[in-house]
């Protein structure tokens, strides 16, 4: 069972192809992925809401493809329409904040009201995380907000030190793996500080090659229970996806 | 599939606290059946004489391990190397601009790769700034030697694309180029025979190039060339 809980559809400069629903399927085929948790580049990138809605129309052509709504406080009211349009869409199963192409902080106090009504739609908040800084504003969150789950993309990136010891103080905080900072040591010292239980598969597809991820959780030389864990049976726990818990029990 | 490594790096980072031991390298050699060109991060960091002669010790103690030789052009004693002399001992020349913060309209690079290329040692370049690989391709179009590049991030896709095709003598590392198409497409555009695999061993790990080579939507030949075909070409059939 693979689950990819950091996943993006939209169009990327690193590309020489656009993205299409068909050639992201053709990707989570390839790549045997059973479910994909994904954030529109260009919400990301551009638009909220136009953006969003992208990715509400791709949920639709494959079961095996869920949403995260994307936040950005700058676009406040239409983040909250969306949360509160997606939020009740059963195939919209988290929120995303990209904080660095966001030009805002997680821990900025708009952006923390977009924050608290996904947590009251039971979205968990999937966070890019990338330094120091990003990390501390997303232990703040997790302060402010405990009872949310909160997942840092990339472990931090080249902050994936601190964003261990800050997933060691709260609980609610995990980590995803993929990152353009392969260092060897990084996804087994997760492992062993916080277990594998708090520790996720994302694959940055479709800006990357599931490929990539793939080789940095095979190189970690990780045993397969834990291997398993991380692949894809600890999102089941967060993420309304197949065999994971439905809503009402969150 | 064997391998052959363009960017095989023992020693210590100061901006981490990774310690990319010979033990782990070696390692790696075992699993992956990879060889490659090796150098001593002090020669990066610290002095480049100093890293020199670890590299060489390293080299000597695994015959799979080319000792590449670095040079800081930020040194004024990088004018005086004895280019004959060091294609005696190296494999090859190795720069590091990105993490040494120099340039590669730096005016004393131009006469160091001169001055290897005359030698017959092949260039490898750690590159990672945006601009990099085009001044690395104004390099390479003023030698007669291989022009590797390694380390290059998938943003420099267009750039690397354009760089390669300005300079036949420019090879490019494939390692970081994660994009989901980004291997197919250098090697549509390009040839493979312009690509060769890269991991950064043992500072990094080699899982994801590995996996990226492994996965990749091109034809055994290619595979074949980028793992190590090009890399005999450039270094003898012995590998």
């Amino acid at each position: 069972m693979i689950i990819d809980i950091h996943a993006h559809f939209g169009e990327w400069l690193s590309s020489s192809r656009r993205d299409t629903p068909e050639r992201f399927i053709r990707v989570l085929d390839r790549f045997e992925i059973d479910a994909s948790i994904v954030s529109s580049g260009r919400a990301i990138l551009y638009d909220v809401t136009s953006g969003n809605e992208e990715v509400a129309l791709l949920v639709e052509r494959d079961p095996r493809i869920y949403g995260a709504v994307v936040i950005n406080p700058h676009h406040h009211d239409a983040s909250m329409a969306d949360l509160d349009c997606y939020g009740a869409n059963g195939r919209f199963v988290a929120v995303k904040f990209h904080p660095d192409y966001a030009g805002a902080p997680a821990d900025s106090p708009l952006n923390i009201t977009l924050i608290r009504r996904a947590a009251e739609l039971g979205l968990p908040l999937l966070l890019h995380t990338w330094g120091d800084a990003e990390v501390e504003s997303a232990a703040a969150v997790a302060r402010m907000l405990p009872e949310m789950p909160i997942f840092l993309f990339h472990m931090g990136g080249n902050a994936w030190r601190l964003a261990i010891t800050r997933a060691r103080e709260h609980s609610n905080l995990n980590l995803e793996i993929v990152s353009t900072i392969p260092e060897p040591l990084r996804i087994r010292q997760a492992v062993e500080v916080l277990g594998a239980e708090r520790v996720f598969f994302g694959t940055d597809m479709t800006l990357f090659t599931p490929a990539y991820a793939l080789g940095l959780l095979d190189a970690a030389g990780l045993d397969e229970d834990d291997r398993l864990k991380i692949l894809g049976l600890n999102a089941m726990r967060f993420f309304r996806v197949p065999g994971g818990r439905p809503k009402e029990t969150r | 599939m064997r391998l052959f490594d363009f960017s095989l790096l023992v020693g210590t980072d100061p901006r981490s606290s990774a310690v990319a031991t010979e033990e782990a390298l070696v390692r790696y050699l075992d699993a992956a059946g990879a060889g490659g060109i090796v150098v001593s991060l002090a020669g990066a960091y610290y002095y480049y004489e100093a890293g020199n002669d670890e590299t060489l010790k390293v080299a000597a103690r695994d015959g799979r391990l080319l000792p590449g030789m670095t040079v800081d052009p930020r040194r004024v004693e990088s004018a005086d190397v004895d280019w004959p002399a060091a294609a005696k001992k190296f494999r090859a020349l190795v720069l590091f601009p990105a993490m040494q913060s120099w340039h590669l309209s730096h005016p004393a690079v131009a006469a160091i790769a001169a001055g290897a290329g005359a030698a017959g040692l092949p260039i490898v370049v750690h590159v990672a700034r945006s601009g990099d690989v085009g001044g690395l391709s104004g390099l390479a179009r003023q030698v007669k030697v291989p022009v590797v590049a390694v380390g290059i991030a998938y943003g420099a896709l267009s750039e690397v694309i354009a760089g390669a095709k300005a300079a036949g003598n420019l090879l490019i590392g494939m390692s970081l180029f994660g994009g989901l198409d980004n291997l197919e497409t250098l090697v549509a555009r390009l040839g493979a025979d312009r690509i060769v695999y890269d991991s950064g061993e043992a500072r990094f790990t080699h899982g994801p190039a590995l996996k990226m080579l492994e996965a990749a939507e091109i034809d055994g030949p290619a595979r074949e060339a980028i793992a190590i075909g090009n890399a005999r070409r450039i270094f003898g059939g012995a590998l």
